[in-house]
């Protein structure tokens, strides 16, 4: 198993009921689609679209720049690790 | 170090910034409030809240400022803070201070600056409105998506 953790901010929380972070095993190879996987079966398939098509995603506070088609993304950096703390980073309203 | 950023659930303070932001070699002295509004497409906002993901903030408002000195060469000090929890209305939520030698390069650079965070901070605001409804904000600018 590959436990990660994963945080949400802003209105990604609207999605989760309020959760802001929880903990998540997942079974090996682990990546960032079969984590998003996962929180579509745990909240719904609309939060894992909104994910892949909208929101910024950081793995141990570094952004992960890779392509994104339908609801996966590809591209080298989207395994994961125990350990890992991800971060899902929403459309911004600062100022 | 000539650039100074914050994120804060304090009350921000212009002086603060302006004077970080005082140089003997400037000219001009660029200040920028944005303040929070009372109401949103007619509907009253009777709370409003930041909340932030304070580190990747404030590495983004850091890589903001050093990219703004490279572009603006005529800046000598940038200050760039961001407020977080709850505002009251017509309060500050932001605050950008810049010295440059000549004006013109100053508010330009104050321009540029706003924009970056507008794109890229990490910062959510919700507003809370009289009927009940709460709804998160999305900046038209906002980009999450790239860094690079």
């Amino acid at each position: 198993m590959v436990a990660v953790a994963i945080e949400y901010f802003g209105p990604a929380k609207t999605y989760t009921n309020g959760v802001a972070h929880e903990r998540v095993e997942l079974t090996e190879p682990a990546t960032l689609n079969t984590l998003i996987q996962h929180v579509g079966r745990s909240y719904s398939s609309e939060f894992a679209q909104y994910i892949v098509s909208s929101c910024g995603v950081v793995v141990n506070e570094d952004y992960v720049e890779t392509e994104r088609i339908g609801i996966e993304f590809f591209g080298k950096n989207i395994a994961l690790q125990s350990g890992d703390v991800v971060g899902i980073i929403p459309p911004v309203s600062s100022g | 170090m000539s650039i100074f950023v914050d994120i804060t659930d304090k009350p921000l303070d212009s002086a603060e910034v302006l004077n970080y932001v005082r140089h003997p070699q400037a000219g001009a002295i660029v200040y920028f409030g944005g303040t929070t509004r009372n109401t949103f497409e007619g509907k009253e906002v009777v709370s409003l809240a930041y909340e932030a993901h304070p580190r990747l903030a404030i590495k983004t408002l850091e890589s903001i400022a050093h990219e703004a000195k490279a572009k603006f060469q005529s800046v000598h000090k940038i200050a760039i803070v961001h407020r977080t929890g709850v505002v009251p209305v017509a309060t500050e939520s932001v605050m950008i201070a810049v010295s440059s030698t000549h004006r013109k390069e100053g508010w330009l650079c104050g321009e540029w600056v706003l924009e970056k965070v507008k794109e890229r901070a990490e910062i959510w605001k919700i507003e809370k409105y009289a009927d009940g409804d709460s709804v998160y904000k999305e900046n038209d600018v906002s980009n999450v998506l790239s860094r690079t």
